[in-house]
């Protein structure tokens, strides 16, 4: 086997030597046998012709010695590679914009190929990773997902068997002041926390490279503050300082030790549209209690290592045993989850699909776009080769009638889009390695990065790609050829104009192409639209010179009413005195950011299925923001602690609960603390939106800061951010009159974000521009690739027929006859075209439906309301039409050009 | 020379080459010739067929070849056989002995 490769290789690296080496031998050989023959008496020359009859002809027994050396095969294909790249370099139009086509779709291919690499089939870091699950307590169709209430994860815990060990965490991470200083909190900066119980490194297979996990007292309510940290904040904030463990550090103002360093591998997190980094700086104990006050609402996650010889599915049919039990124990659960009309249940998923599961969808119809893209690519080659090969038929015949075999013809006639396809995929490589960082960079949503080690993947899929496309591109054509006897092609020549077959497999290739151009037109079209209609709803609020600034009130300091109104009064009164500033107003919780929802009805009149949405605010902060009063008044000053409680409403809750008539003046039942008196409705604002544009405007609840109590402020407070809507005279250049506003507050509380409204609106949408872009950009392709495949076509066939074009024009035909004759074939091939695409179409909007409700923040409805097939289609096919027709129009002018006499001269 | 010479059977020259090789190193003019006097001329060695069949064997790596000074001192490229080809060379013969008695029996018997 080794003796026969070796033998190989030197035939094929040191063919020359070998050759010569051959001939010698066989000169030796003569020399001996005509020395024979001379021997036995016959002169030299007559010694040399028998020696030579004898042997058979040198350069035959050469040529079977080399038959015999098992390299001919690769000797012809080279031959065969060399031919192709000199009629490539003889047509370097053809050449170019084939290799340039065929590197930007093979390098949007690459590029999507690795990121489908790195986030749908890499496997998590972690030991065992097949064997980690994600336990949800959700809607039966939801996609994969662990969230999970206090309640029913405390349950899970407490009865299923088929976990080795399971863990309850929050997904998001939240922002938190950190302080280094051992004596006081100054000098705080903003981290991302996130809370887990002490089981959540163990489950994963995770140990502290510093330190250790968190003790059994550190996650119990009221037990000793403990972090870890994370190797980027470790490496950060304490240079990597070994002695860290132990330190004691401030954490919102209260003290917490360090226990342990957690390895660089360690990133977990999600890009949920809600979190605030996808990356915890700090890990803190989750602490899990019946006391906290989100412990009843679906405010945490849960995932498990499954026990050994346990599979999923068994897992699974385990957790849905424990419905019927946990509906028992907890009856309330069915009116207080039930959003939808279904009820929740026990479901879980292999780990990896529940982290990839909010952007799976958008990233496998970005990779079906690139593939339809390579596909028209792909297609406009072959379309370009067949119409090459039809030009070639002659010196195919000729080769066939000097005994090329079929095989032969077709290796010929591949060896061209083998190498177009080697060059396109080697510059396609070059191009995927300038796209994929770019494309990282400017998306929306986090890519985990790629992990390096996919060489191997990486050149498996090029050597894929080189193949199919060298198939799609090579073989069709040349199926054509030989579907041909010899005899045919030799007498090609002599008809004029395009062949039966020939013309079939072209109109075929360019109706595909243009059947799939135009579902990628419609694809774009739909998500432009909805981008479009996404960035004209208004938001509510006048962004418009609006800045944003937002702090976390967090901690002890913050725990009691007095001292977060006492705060933001400060900072509101600081920055009024700025100069330029007209208006500033607090909220907690802001327009497109998070802020609480709630899903008890307030006065029992609304159906269980909303979502009413709480905000604390500022009197003027209605006007500030430029939300419309539309009846009562606003929260004044005069609405404090002592004050009867009041509340504001939005137009969406007055519509729904008093329909017909003015709420103001009107009760409602209290949120917090049952013995509370009952809230007077003052004031009705116009609807605003809360997470999503796409969304229908909330049912919003406004409520005085002043008027809450310590408990349900130190809730909110630790939930979400305060935020301060500025409005002033140019909306810029506030950044240091706030940073020195809040200082002058409290110094220990850094800002969290600055920005201005508009930017929380783009922000909101920055993931619906990001596709509608993308796949605009990949459908403008794949129009041009159509259009130069038509033109192409078109250009040929009057290339083909000028003198039957001569000849009608001779007998009569006028030329607008003719431009119509050939404008004609280009058209109804396009409108085939469009009439397939179009059906093809119609299941467009299910597939966008749920990469737009990955991108944009929906609550229930979903963004399909604004998805309508039918105008997105319209554009698609006049984009297609206006293309088809300006493509066939130069071919025709050119055939209605035409003077006979010439056309008549021309074969 | 009136007497019919007889074509080889197929594939069998591979064998007759290793044998004529068993004992010594040889190059390809001295094999054609070696193998024609054994046979006493009754078998036609095809002189051209001989060095593509010297070429494969050595590609199986049952020869190897080496060049050294010939008998009358020119260069000349001597093949011999390799451990594999001595192996080969066992075989193929009882193979062919198998063979040869079978369809012996086989004749003598109808």
């Amino acid at each position: 086997m080794l003796t026969d490769l070796l033998y190989r290789l030197r035939a094929l690296f040191r063919k020359d030597a070998m050759n010569d080496e051959l001939r010698e031998e066989l000169a030796y050989h003569l020399e001996r046998e005509a020395q024979k023959h001379a021997a036995a008496g016959a002169s030299p020359t007559e010694a040399m012709r028998r020696a030579r009859l004898s042997l058979g002809g040198t350069a035959q027994v050469e040529q079977r010695v080399r038959d015999q050396r098992g390299v001919r095969l690769w000797d012809e294909c080279i031959a065969d590679l060399r031919f192709a790249l000199r009629q490539l370099r003889r047509s370097p139009g053809f050449t170019i914009t084939a290799v340039l086509t065929l590197a930007l779709s093979i390098g949007a291919t690459v590029t999507m190929f690795r990121i489908v690499r790195s986030t749908l089939l890499e496997p998590l870091p972690y030991p065992q990773q097949d064997r980690l699950v994600g336990v949800a307590f959700a809607q039966p169709q939801q996609s994969p997902n662990d969230n999970q209430a206090g309640n029913t994860a405390n349950f899970l815990l407490q009865h299923a068997k088929s976990f080795q060990s399971a863990s309850v965490y929050t997904e998001g991470t939240s922002g938190a002041n950190l302080a280094t200083g051992a004596q006081t909190a100054q000098g705080a900066v903003q981290v991302a926390i996130q809370s887990i119980d002490r089981n959540f490194f163990p489950t994963l297979g995770v140990q502290p490279m510093l330190g250790r996990n968190f003790s059994v007292d550190e996650d119990r309510r009221n037990g000793p503050k403990a972090i870890i940290l994370s190797y980027g904040l470790w490496q950060r904030m304490f240079n990597g300082d070994a002695s860290i463990v132990n330190r004691v550090v401030h954490l919102n103002g209260e003290s917490a030790t360090v226990v342990g360093v957690m390895p660089a591998t360690m990133v977990f997190g999600s890009d949920s549209a809600r979190s605030l980094s996808p990356i915890a700086d700090i890990w803190q104990p989750l602490a899990l209690d019946t006391a906290d006050p989100g412990y009843y609402g679906t405010n945490y996650n849960m995932l498990a290592r499954l026990r050994d010889g346990v599979t999923v599915v068994q897992a699974q049919q385990e957790v849905a045993s424990l419905n019927q039990p946990l509906y028992k124990e907890f009856p309330f659960l069915t009116q207080w989850l039930s959003v939808a009309k279904t009820i929740p249940e026990f479901k879980l998923w292999p780990l990896q699909q529940v982290l990839v599961s909010n952007i799976h969808s958008s990233i496998v119809a970005l990779t079906a776009a690139v593939l339809a893209v390579l596909l028209v690519a792909c297609l406009n080659l072959a379309g370009l080769n067949a119409a090459r090969a039809a030009s070639r038929e002659r010196e195919i015949a000729l080769r066939t009638a000097l005994g090329a075999s079929r095989l032969e013809i077709v290796r010929l006639l591949v060896s061209e889009s083998f190498l177009l396809a080697i060059a396109g995929t080697a510059l396609g490589l070059g191009v995927a390695s300038v796209m994929l960082p770019a494309l990282m960079a400017s998306a929306p949503m986090v890519i985990p990065r790629a992990s390096g080690a996919h060489l191997a993947a990486l050149f498996a899929i090029t050597v894929v790609l080189v193949f199919a496309v060298t198939l799609l591109c090579g073989l069709l054509p040349s199926w054509l050829v030989l579907r041909r006897s010899a005899a045919a092609n030799l007498h090609a020549r002599q008809s004029a104009g395009a062949t039966a077959p020939h013309g079939r497999m072209s109109k075929a290739l360019l109706v595909s192409q243009t059947a799939i151009a135009v579902l990628l037109l419609s694809a774009a079209a739909l998500l432009l639209a909805v981008f479009l209609r996404l960035r004209t709803t208004p938001s509510g609020v006048q962004p418009q010179h609006l800045a944003v600034a937002q702090v976390n009130l967090k901690g002890r300091t913050y725990a009691s009413t007095l001292a977060t109104t006492q705060f933001i009064q400060k900072v509101v009164d600081r920055l009024q005195q700025y100069p330029g500033v007209k208006q500033v107003a607090a909220s907690n919780g802001f327009p497109l950011d998070r802020g609480l929802n709630i899903t008890m009805p307030p006065a029992g009149a609304l159906q269980k299925s909303d979502n009413v949405e709480l905000r604390l605010v500022t009197p003027g902060y209605f006007e500030t923001v430029g939300m419309p009063l539309l009846a009562g008044r606003d929260i004044a000053a005069s609405d404090g602690p002592d004050a009867p409680p009041v509340i504001v409403v939005s137009q969406a809750i007055a519509n729904k609960l008093w329909p017909g008539k003015s709420p103001v003046e009107e009760h409602v039942k209290a949120f917090f603390g049952k013995n509370s008196p009952p809230l007077t409705v003052i004031g009705v604002v116009a609807d605003s939106h809360t997470h999503s544009l796409a969304e229908d405007p909330a049912l919003l609840i406004f409520e005085p800061f002043a008027q809450q109590t310590d408990k349900s402020m130190k809730t909110l407070n630790g939930w979400f951010r305060t935020s301060f809507a500025i409005r002033s005279a140019t909306g810029t250049g506030l950044a240091a009159a706030v940073q020195q506003a809040i200082h002058e507050a409290d110094p220990d509380i850094p800002i969290s974000r600055y920005t201005t409204m508009q930017a929380l609106i783009d922000n909101s949408l920055a993931r619906p521009r990001f596709f509608s872009s993308l796949v605009t950009a990949f459908a403008g392709f794949a129009l041009a690739l159509t259009v130069i495949g038509l033109f192409g076509l078109l250009s040929y066939q009057v290339t083909q027929r000028t003198r039957e074009i001569g000849v009608r024009i001779a007998l009569g035909s006028t030329r607008r006859q003719v431009l119509g004759f050939i404008m004609r074939r280009g058209l109804v091939l396009t409108a085939i075209g469009l009439a397939i695409g179009s059906a093809a179409s119609l299941f467009l909007p299910r597939l966008i439906h749920s990469v737009m409700n990955e991108s944009v923040y929906t609550a229930e409805k979903g963004a399909v309301g604004m998805l309508s097939t039918l105008p997105a289609l319209a554009v698609a096919c006049g984009a297609m039409l206006v293309a088809a027709v300006a493509a066939s129009y130069l071919p025709a002018r050119r055939a209605s050009a035409i003077e006979p006499m010439e056309a008549l001269r021309t074969e | 020379m009136t007497e019919r010479r007889l074509e080889l059977p197929q594939g069998t020259l591979d064998m007759l080459v290793l044998k004529a090789l068993e004992l010594e190193a040889m190059h390809g003019w001295a094999i054609s010739e070696r193998l024609q006097q054994i046979s006493r001329d009754v078998i036609q060695v095809q002189q051209g067929s001989l060095y593509p069949a010297l070429h494969r064997l050595e590609r199986r790596g049952w020869i190897k070849a080496n060049w050294a000074v010939s008998e009358n001192n020119r260069r000349a490229k001597y093949y011999e056989l390799t451990a594999k080809g001595h192996k080969q060379l066992a075989t193929e013969t009882s193979d062919w002995q198998k063979l040869t008695s079978a369809v012996d029996q086989i004749l003598r018997m109808a």
